[in-house]
């Protein structure tokens, strides 16, 4: 059976454990892939600030899981807007979820008690559940008391930012994949006039991508990315 | 009664002389209860102090107290069953065995909550022994078993155990465990398929029935009347009945009456939070069955002394340190498990602070804040002011005058007061001790 997806949430195409920049975090990522090889906890909790990879590293560990061995689910509840508690229901019966952003579900109660009864379901038939928040899970504002329990139950990682050696390999990374040349220089002028949150560093190069298509090249100058930051000034 | 409960903490009261009926005659009291369990411990326990108040209470001669199992409700039914029942009870059995077979049972039965691996503590004695009674005699000893407690405080584990014991005595009883969720989703599904006949037939014929978190039952009408009938077949079968919940049967929200009234017929127990040694001993078993890891004294001090409020915290904890320690290569210390737990235990110090604490008492105690301010002297806002100073010193790092500002301006000596009378009176007044720790685990949880 191919792994499940509800909705037609799609993982993202690049979010695989080879391209994570793992600098600061080797430990939490050591910890899913003997979650997801079955030798380690069963339960993770992943938290830290936007921008630290959680995502990435949800969707990775479901795409570590080999087609047809198991079936996976990943959920951003990010988009909470656009589902409704019964999303969880059905999860019980999975191998692996992936709950992505649980912050975003607390204090709803309907959302708690969904996720209390998918929590004990995974449990009871020992099956992977890997969420990720903002905070430490005895800060989730959680109201259900059994809830918040269980969520404290598990190995809970914290992920780091990248620091600047991080930021420019995760550059890098992303340069390559982009079939881009991107030389130490320039990477450090990026890094010294931008926003240097993941986040924004990867839409910059998505941005440098499309200027880079458009003006036939694929070596980033420090003069080139001048043109895409401050298109006026040049 | 009234003095009883002023005397007892409400969970002593709850479990003890609750479930007693009276009967008075002239020249004395019958106390009846509900089994031998409960008569034992009120004799052993609780007997002095209700003979002293109903010598205070009488003018003239006080009438003798005595003690019998029975209840006023079913007295004409004796405890032992009569030949009939339990001829019935056999037959049933038996039909049960034959006609069920075709379909096994899922067991749910956790293999790793066992007596064995339950730490036991005065948090959670009684409790325990009262599972061990009802694994050796299942069905026979106290039916229901009803346990209840805060999150994450063992109720799940004894039930298991209970389950396990009784499988391990005879492998072909058939014990079923399910969270009351389940059993209404099942049902739910059931009545969509059309099946609901099978769904009673089965669980109408385990041996064991083991709910979990019954308080989730609440609301669910269908599911209650459902659960009601199961309830009443398994009892008069004398098939085994454990249920856990957060609160006392009386007290579950959103619950029949009669459903209610059923829960308190066999015996209730409570589980406590664990004190520091029997955390330290949790966290010590924990890690050598989980990891088999030798978790040296000094760290589990320091985890426990930390990690306050449930057992699944602890866990978590513990679960951080090894990982880290087996990814580093570390040496367990407490300067390692320090570092480890760097990012909970300041979420737990961020938590806590003076107004956040003043708020939670003047809740508590249903006063209002201002009250806890303010120069009133009377002992219904002066005893919940000491107690929101003790709890200041306890749980934040500010400086004795620093509490005293923040508490309308009094000076230190008067914090320095409260927290002594606060912990003369916890020594002394079974009540104190029962608000200061539920207010402070709500506040450290």
């Amino acid at each position: 059976m191919l792994p499940q997806l509800p909705l037609g949430i799609s993982l993202r195409e690049s979010a695989c454990f080879d391209t994570f920049i793992g600098l600061g975090n080797q430990q939490t990522i050591a910890d899913l892939k003997a979650c997801l090889a079955g030798s380690g906890e069963r339960y993770l909790y992943l938290w830290g600030p936007a921008g630290t990879g959680k995502s990435h590293l949800l969707q990775a560990s479901c795409r570590a899981v080999q087609p047809g061995s198991k079936r996976v689910a990943y959920v951003p509840l990010s988009l909470v807007d656009h589902f409704t508690p019964g999303i969880l229901s059905d999860l019980g019966e999975l191998d692996l979820v992936c709950l992505d952003d649980i912050h975003l579900v607390c204090e709803a109660p309907a959302w708690e008690s969904s996720l209390f009864s998918l929590f004990n379901q995974l449990w009871e038939r020992r099956a992977g559940l890997i969420v990720s928040a903002d905070r430490p899970p005895a800060r989730l504002p959680v109201q259900l008391a059994d809830l918040a329990s269980r969520l404290e139950w598990g190995l809970s990682c914290q992920l780091n930012p990248l620091d600047d050696v991080g930021r420019v390999a995760l550059l890098d990374e992303s340069a390559k994949r982009r079939g881009l040349h991107l030389p130490k220089a320039t990477a450090r002028y990026i890094l010294s006039h931008t926003a240097r949150d993941a986040t924004s560093l990867l839409e910059l190069m998505e941005r440098l991508d499309l200027a880079s298509l458009a003006a036939q090249r694929s070596k980033l100058t420090i003069h080139f990315v001048k043109t895409v930051l401050e298109p006026d000034e040049v | 009664m009234d003095r009883l409960e002023g005397e007892l903490s409400s969970q002593q009261f709850n479990t003890w002389i609750r479930p007693l009926h009276a009967i008075e005659a002239t020249e004395s009291i019958r106390l009846l209860a509900p089994n031998q369990f409960v008569l034992n411990w009120v004799k052993n326990n609780h007997l002095g102090q209700i003979n002293s108040i109903i010598n205070e209470l009488s003018r003239t001669k006080p009438p003798s107290v005595i003690l019998e199992i029975g209840s006023r409700l079913k007295e004409k039914k004796s405890a032992a069953p009569s030949l009939s029942e339990s001829l019935h009870s056999q037959i049933q059995n038996r039909s049960l065995t034959l006609s069920d077979r075709s379909e096994p049972l899922p067991c749910n039965l956790n293999p790793d909550f066992t007596f064995e691996t339950f730490v036991e503590g005065k948090s959670n004695q009684l409790a325990r022994a009262a599972s061990v009674q009802i694994g050796e005699n299942p069905g026979t000893a106290y039916n229901p078993l009803f346990i209840y407690g805060g999150v994450g405080l063992g109720k799940t584990h004894l039930m298991h155990a209970v389950g396990n014991m009784i499988l391990l005595n005879n492998p072909a009883s058939r014990v079923v465990y399910l969270h009351s969720e389940g059993f209404v989703a099942e049902m739910v599904n059931a009545l969509q398929h059309n099946t609901i006949e099978k769904f009673k037939t089965k669980y109408r014929s385990v041996n064991a029935l083991l709910i979990d978190d019954v308080q989730f039952f609440g609301g669910k009408e269908r599911s209650q009347e459902e659960f009601f009938h199961t309830f009443n077949a398994l009892f008069e079968s004398r098939q085994q009945i454990i249920l856990t919940s957060d609160r006392f049967p009386k007290e579950v929200k959103g619950l029949e009456e009669r459903l209610k009234s059923r829960f308190g017929w066999g015996l209730t127990v409570a589980v406590e939070p664990p004190d520091l040694e029997t955390r330290v001993a949790i966290l010590k078993t924990k890690a050598k069955q989980l990891f088999n890891v030798d978790l040296p004294n000094e760290v589990a001090f320091f985890i426990g002394k930390r990690v306050r409020s449930n057992i699944r915290e602890l866990e978590g904890a513990l679960r951080r340190i090894i990982a880290n320690a087996q990814f580093t290569g570390g040496q367990l210390t407490p300067e390692f498990a320090k570092n480890a737990l760097r990012d909970m235990l300041v979420a737990q110090d961020k938590q806590v602070t003076i107004g956040n604490i003043q708020k939670t008492v003047a809740e508590y105690f249903k006063i209002r804040t201002s009250d806890l301010l303010s120069n009133k002297r009377s002992r219904t806002i002066a005893r919940p002011r000491q107690i929101a100073m003790a709890l200041a010193k306890e749980l934040t790092s500010h400086s004795l005058p620093e509490i005293g500002d923040a508490f309308g301006g009094r000076d230190h000596t008067t914090v320095l007061y409260a927290t002594r009378k606060v912990a003369e009176l916890r020594e002394g007044d079974s009540r104190v001790e029962e608000d200061f720790g539920n207010l402070f685990r709500t506040l450290t949880s």
